[in-house]
């Protein structure tokens, strides 16, 4: 019996005895209390429909009961900080601002494109006030941009001119008005760029523009006559140099009254400084001023307005370009290289006068102008 | 001064229309250019096909370029610059005690006639070695001429040895300094060392009135005083007996 009840055991091996089910499922009323998935668990934690509200203090206020931030010891990554409690030194701040531009320590400048560059071109006060402004250039090396109306112009006279002997046959009167206007469109292409260049000249401050290397017919002098004083001499030298490094000439003369040539120096007419060129010996050099004085003398004598100057009823004449320079009788001079294209002749008092070259026409604006007569005052 | 030259030149004489002159090419080649396709009673299309047409796009391409140069012009205007009155007392101070060398003297007298006839400048101060030798132009009415000190602007010109313009004096905190002496309403300033023992103040009406051609000379004009005023130690004010300042009362043990 024994072995039948464990043999049949065997059978029910995996069958629990109904008396050793227990729990939840042990009746049958249980499906009446299991509650499906969607009824205990409506809404995954992560995705409540409600958020809640937790109070919380100003951070500050709440102290950190976390050790390990102060925790200097272990934890030396985080070393204590001082405060800087100096008072604030307004005179040193003010100190150390950038007072001019130049001042400002940027980061690596970008560099300009091909298409676009940005800088204040050319068109602006010098560099004074140095903005931003996007001029598109083309980027030609070695050709002026302030040109392309000129060339413009040109290409389309050219293909004007083309259309009209290859069109129709007669020319209809729509396409001759067309043409009339384009001309004269033409001619104000052509012309812009003087213009430009005349209204760029106008603009005052614009500081001194670049000298040009060599003067047609000039050479480099720089002599000061010898009987002078030390101090004399000095004062010449600084005037000398200051009219060239600052204002738009080339070659400055010097002649005190009497028709004494004192000082030359920048480009002067090689005629007159003959062999008088780089050093400018002693024996040379004063070949630079007799011709100087030659020159004046017969200047004035050939020429009423020059004489006016020197004479000081007049205290400037101002020949802006060649051609003023050839009434003025100026361009024979022997001193006035055949490069230079406007000459400034300013009354000193005593009977001299201070001749300026200009390599340009028209080189001397308003402004470089007071200041020659600022500085035949100083001597 | 930012009055445009108009002495001999057309152009110069009548700026304001020659600037506008490729805006109004421009603008009147495209108007006249369609309008002649209109009173013809050609249809305005753009292409190369009859020799009309073609004249016409030549005629507007120049148009195109003319405005565009009108329009890189409008930035060739001169900006006018107001100058804003002041209310400082004239100077006319040259240290008498100081001893200056008589061509230094007369320099400095120089340099200010010929900086208030060229540039838009109501005040100069020479200071060198720490007193105020010069001060000629407008000062600040009460301040007593002479008085002038060197502050933290001037200090640092003479340490580096390079000129500052401060354009706008109104928005420096350093302006300070300048308007014990200068009027209360200068509007810029030059500090300009001269060598590294003395300061040239140049003080204006003019916000941003003082082009860079000015500071050329201002700073030309700074370095022949230098030179000039080599060897001139300037007496130092105050104590009676080569101003030493120890008193040679002391006794000595």
């Amino acid at each position: 019996m024994g072995s039948i009840v464990k043999a049949l055991g065997g059978i029910f091996k995996g069958f629990k005895k109904p008396w050793e089910i227990t729990g939840l499922t042990s009746t049958v009323d249980y499906l009446e209390y299991m509650p499906s998935a969607s009824d205990y668990r409506k809404h995954s934690p992560g995705s409540q429909p409600v958020s809640a509200i937790v109070p919380h203090d100003i951070p500050a206020l709440v102290y950190n009961t976390r050790y390990y931030g102060r925790d200097f010891r272990r934890n030396n990554k985080y070393t204590a900080r001082v405060v800087d409690r100096t008072p604030l030194d307004v005179d040193k701040l003010v100190a150390s601002m950038p007072l001019t531009p130049e001042d400002i320590k940027f980061s690596p400048a970008s560099g300009g494109g091909g298409g676009a560059s940005g800088g204040g071109g050319g068109l602006n006060d010098g560099d004074e006030l140095d903005v931003a402004v996007f001029r598109f250039t083309l980027g030609i090396p070695g050709f002026d941009d302030s040109l392309v109306p000129r060339v413009v112009g040109g290409a389309a006279a050219a293909l004007l001119a083309l259309n009209h002997v290859l069109g129709a046959q007669p020319v209809p009167p729509a396409q001759e008005r067309a043409e009339f206007l384009c001309a004269l469109l033409v001619a104000l292409c052509v012309v812009t760029p003087e213009i430009e260049e005349r209204l760029k000249q106008v603009l005052p401050g614009r500081g001194r523009q670049q000298a040009a290397e060599a003067v047609d017919g000039a050479a480099r002098v720089f002599v000061l006559a010898e009987r002078l004083p030390e101090a004399d001499k000095r004062e010449l030298a600084w005037l000398t140099f200051a009219l060239l490094k600052n204002a738009n000439c080339c070659g400055v003369v010097v002649a005190l009254g009497g028709g004494e040539v004192v000082a030359a120096r920048g480009a002067i007419g090689s005629g007159a400084a003959g062999g008088a060129s780089g050093s400018g010996g002693s024996g040379g050099g004063e070949v630079v001023l007799d011709a100087a004085a030659k020159d004046l003398a017969r200047g004035a004598a050939a020429s009423a307005d020059v004489a006016a100057v020197l004479r000081g009823q007049r205290q400037q004449l101002w020949l802006p370009d060649r051609a003023a320079m050839a009434r003025a009788g100026v361009d024979s001079w022997a001193v006035v290289p055949r490069g230079a294209q406007s000459l400034l002749l300013q009354h000193v008092a005593g009977g001299g006068a201070l001749v300026v070259l200009g390599d340009r026409p028209r080189a001397l604006p308003g402004k470089d102008r007071s200041w020659v007569a600022a500085l035949a005052r100083k001597l | 001064m930012c009055v445009p030259d108009a002495s001999f030149d057309f152009v110069a004489r009548n700026q304001g229309l020659v600037r506008g002159l490729p805006l109004w090419g421009g603008a009147i080649g495209f108007a006249g250019l369609l309008a002649n396709r209109a009173i013809s009673g050609i249809a305005p299309v753009v292409d190369a096909s009859s020799s009309q047409s073609r004249a016409d796009v030549l005629g507007i391409v120049m148009s195109a370029v003319l405005l565009l140069t009108g329009l890189q012009w409008l930035s060739l205007k001169a900006r006018p610059v107001e100058a804003i009155a002041q209310d400082g007392t004239k100077v006319a101070f040259l240290d008498a005690k100081a001893k200056l060398p008589e061509a230094a003297a007369k320099e400095i007298q120089w340099a200010w006639e010929a900086l208030s006839s060229t540039a838009r400048v109501t005040s100069l101060v020479v200071i060198y070695q720490g007193r105020n030798v010069a001060h000629l132009g407008l000062a600040r009415p009460g301040h007593a001429a002479g008085a002038a000190k060197a502050g933290e602007v001037a200090a640092k010109a003479m340490a580096s040895g390079k000129g500052n313009y401060l354009a706008n004096l109104i928005l420096y905190p350093g302006r300070l300094e300048f308007v014990q002496y200068l009027p209360e309403t200068t509007q810029g300033a030059v500090v300009q060392p001269i060598g590294s023992q003395g300061v040239l103040v140049v003080g204006t009406d003019t916000q941003r009135g003082i082009s860079r051609l000015d500071q050329a000379w201002i700073a030309t004009i700074a370095d022949k005083l230098e030179v000039t005023l080599e060897g001139y130690t300037a007496p130092q004010g105050g104590v009676g007996f080569g101003g030493k300042g120890g008193s040679s009362a002391k006794a000595v043990a």
